[in-house]
């Protein structure tokens, strides 16, 4: 799955589109996918200005958007598919301009509208982090009710 | 494995509750020791679902204060 590919199934757009490429998809149950980082991205200017290092939420960002290419009907109109919860997250390396992250997820769980996967970050073969995520669907106009 | 044990076992190990604090009768929401919020009630009727085929979407707080109460909502619908 290709760039734009990727526009068409979800709704991030620069400079909070966070996976580059799809290598493998088997619908509702897990995906490997490419996120190429660079110097060019805008969070680098602050973190840090000496030292560039991928931030750690971004780096979940990358998992979260890659598990929603996973979830079939992800793109419904009138539904918004969020974050539930962060699971057990570790960065074991620092992510830094030049890596290419080769993402992969994996549904533990999704019973009920509600998936959990697990996700693993690697760069040159090495893992640089790994935790779970869980998701689940909610109505859109309900985001916005106070 | 008994209904009331593997629902135990799930919420201690996934929800992170310690296994001494948690009897079958303990209150698992509101202003229990337990303190559970709306997020684990999310990945409870999840769990029931994938494991047992009962959907809890939509049902009645009564039926989330316990173990007891869970398994017996699971018992009568499953």
């Amino acid at each position: 799955m290709n760039i734009n590919e990727i526009n068409e199934k979800i709704k991030q757009r620069p400079p909070f589109q966070m996976i580059d490429r799809v290598t493998e998809l088997v619908p509702n149950e897990s995906a490997v996918g490419l996120k190429c980082v660079s110097v060019n991205e805008p969070h680098f200017l602050g973190h840090f200005p000496e030292s560039p290092i991928m931030p750690g939420v971004l780096i979940i960002e990358s998992c979260a958007q890659l598990c929603s290419l996973v979830i079939e009907g992800s793109n419904e109109p009138d539904k918004l598919y969020v974050l539930l919860k962060v699971d057990g997250f570790k960065f074991l390396k620092p992510v830094i301009p030049g890596d290419r992250l080769e993402i992969s997820v994996k549904k533990t769980r999704g019973g009920a509208g509600v998936f959990s996967f697990d996700a693993e970050v690697k760069a040159d073969g090495r893992v640089h982090a790994k935790g779970s995520l869980m998701f689940t669907a909610i109505d859109r106009s309900s985001v916005y009710e106070r | 494995m008994e209904l009331k044990a593997k629902l135990k076992e799930f919420i201690c190990s996934t929800l992170g509750v310690e296994a001494d604090v948690l009897e079958y009768d303990t209150a698992l929401f509101g202003d229990s020791p337990i303190g559970l919020d709306s997020v684990d009630s999310l990945e409870i009727i999840s769990y029931v679902d994938g494991e047992y085929g009962v959907d809890m979407t939509g049902v009645g707080k009564e039926h989330f204060q316990s173990i007891d109460t869970i398994a017996a909502y699971i018992e009568a619908n499953k």
